[in-house]
């Protein structure tokens, strides 16, 4: 087994200009490498070292996922959140309230389990990341232009998944109706019916709710 | 001697303590005392109008209330204060808040009859605000209709509050004064405007008891209440005479109004109250020298005479 291919030349290679790196051959001759068995090392060595390695690539993963799921990160790192979101939260019931529970961005944004969790940060690393680094959303005038647009991306995701987020702390299962409002018991006793999720009636509780655009017809009648 | 001496100064004052407590007392005194009351909440709506309460984009509750929910079966008196006081401090519905000014108000309700009158009485600790905008330091308000007025059923006060009447949303330069949405030839999201049925249609209306009935009392402490009464279709017609009569005490922060009229309906634009009728009851409280929309208003309630099974049953005393 040599040793790990480095840039080079082909010299079998048809038409290669002189100097030029030749990506294919380096492709080739590293697959060659990795599917290689070692005569150097020895098979314990390779499963503990591989072991050593593997754990040490679990704790680096998941100390990563935690710190960027913090709301120390989520809320506070970048401007466009510490400027404009991290406030409306800090206003709401889900920041402070009689109870002393609170639920950061993640609890409502970032599923526990863990393909959705994925899901979720490779989209944050596809949108979110180079939202902040471009300045999408960096004054106060596009975040707003913009608020409807984001929230009802994160409205289709909790409607589509059922209000999954939610559903963590709050169960319809766990609810004492009778020790809620009648607006709440009864609006609760009709999603129970319905078959509504969380989301289609508690928009804006942790952020303003945006000026929601008018709907056809809603403006036709207004007789009874 | 002496004894007579006495008489002489005791008796000119006794006739004139009765005489005192007469001209204070209306002719048929209601002994308040043994008299039901219902505590209701008052709510600030701001710019709230009736148009507002249907359009889903601003209210979340206008497909529950087209598909037959009522207001109070989600405004309750849990929900207004928390709703109030998120208009009160000002924003989209309530574009000029007065600084200070509570999210609801809390109103002691009595009501009765004596046979030939129906009263209200209404109780309530003012808020200690001064908006300034009116020469009354309050107002007291009743607005009466019946089934014509289906609304005023299911909403109370907000059968007659449009976006386009002074002070709301879609007033612009040509405001309207309150009216109903039967007098109108077509509703939009900005209210009725000028487009009126014709007046025909319109007469035709009344006559036919579609119309609300409002009675009001302006108040300033140790003054006597200002009645006053009317009735709102294709705008606000008030009485030149009032037929209401009002009457009010203010001590300790807290003021006590009388509001009566006789049972029996003066001609077009009054309601004749007689038992086996739910008429639908609003109320509405401008506390702090305000005027307009800078009131506190009720949900929808219900009134019968002598028995029934609305929430205020004036019975006879």
């Amino acid at each position: 087994m040599g040793a790990l291919p480095c840039t080079g030349s082909d010299p079998g290679a048809a038409g290669k200009i002189e100097g030029e790196v030749d990506v294919f051959g380096w492709i080739k001759r590293s697959w060659r490498w990795f599917r290689s068995p070692s005569s150097r090392w020895a098979l314990g060595t390779l499963l503990v070292g591989g072991f050593v390695a593997g754990i040490g690539f679990v704790a680096a993963f998941n100390t990563s996922l935690h710190l960027t799921s913090t709301d120390q990160f989520c809320a506070y790192a970048c401007h466009s959140m510490n400027a404009f979101v991290a406030p409306e939260w800090e206003a709401s019931a889900h920041f402070t309230n009689r109870s002393g529970v609170r639920a950061g961005c993640a609890d409502c944004h970032l599923a526990q389990a863990f393909v959705p969790k994925m899901q979720r940060k490779l989209r944050a690393a596809w949108s979110d990341v180079p939202g902040e680094i471009f300045g999408w959303i960096d004054t106060k005038e596009k975040f707003e232009a913009k608020r409807l647009e984001m929230a009802e991306v994160v409205w289709a995701d909790m409607k589509a998944n059922d209000s999954r987020e939610c559903r963590s702390c709050h169960a319809r299962a766990y609810m004492d109706f009778a020790a809620q409002s009648n607006r709440a018991r009864e609006a609760h006793e009709d999603a129970s019916k319905s078959g509504e999720t969380c989301i289609d009636c508690h928009k804006g509780i942790a952020h303003h709710k945006p000026d929601m655009p008018a709907e056809e017809g809603e403006s036709d009648d207004f007789s009874l | 001697m002496i004894a007579n001496q006495t008489r002489a100064v005791l008796r000119p004052l006794a006739l004139a303590c009765v005489l005192a407590g007469l001209s204070l007392s209306p002719a048929h005194a209601i002994d308040w005392a043994t008299v039901p009351a219902k505590n209701v909440v008052l709510g600030y709506a701001g710019q709230a109008s009736w148009e507002w309460v249907l359009t889903k984009s601003d209210h979340e509750g206008a497909e529950k209330f087209r598909g037959g929910k009522d207001c109070k079966e989600c405004h309750d008196a849990e929900s207004i204060p928390k709703d109030g006081a998120k208009t009160a401090k000002g924003g989209k519905l309530e574009p000029a808040p007065i600084a200070g000014k509570p999210g609801h108000l809390p109103v002691k309700v009595q009501v009765a009859n004596d046979g030939s009158k129906l009263y209200f009485r209404l109780q309530w600790k003012e808020t200690g605000t001064n908006a300034k905008q009116s020469d009354f330091a309050a107002h007291a308000s009743v607005m009466l209709s019946d089934a014509n007025v289906k609304e005023a059923v299911r909403a109370g006060c907000w059968a007659a509050c449009h976006d386009d009447v002074e002070g709301m949303a879609s007033a612009g330069a040509a405001p309207q004064e309150k009216y109903l949405g039967a007098s109108r030839a077509k509703l939009g999201r900005s209210g009725g405007g000028a487009n009126l049925k014709p007046a025909a249609e319109i007469d035709k209306l009344l006559a036919g008891g579609t119309f609300m009935e409002y009675w009001t009392a302006g108040l300033n402490p140790g003054k006597p209440a200002v009645a006053g009464n009317g009735y709102i279709l294709d705008k606000t017609h008030a009485a030149a005479t009032p037929t209401v009569a009002a009457e009010a005490s203010f001590a300790g922060g807290e003021w006590t109004v009388v509001l009566s009229r006789p049972l029996a309906g003066a001609g077009a634009g009054q309601k004749s109250f007689a038992a086996g009728t739910t008429y639908p009851v609003g109320i509405a409280i401008h506390d702090g020298s305000t005027k307009g929309r800078w009131h506190y208003v009720s949900m929808e309630h219900s009134l019968s005479i002598d028995g029934g099974a609305a929430e205020f049953v004036a019975n006879k005393q």
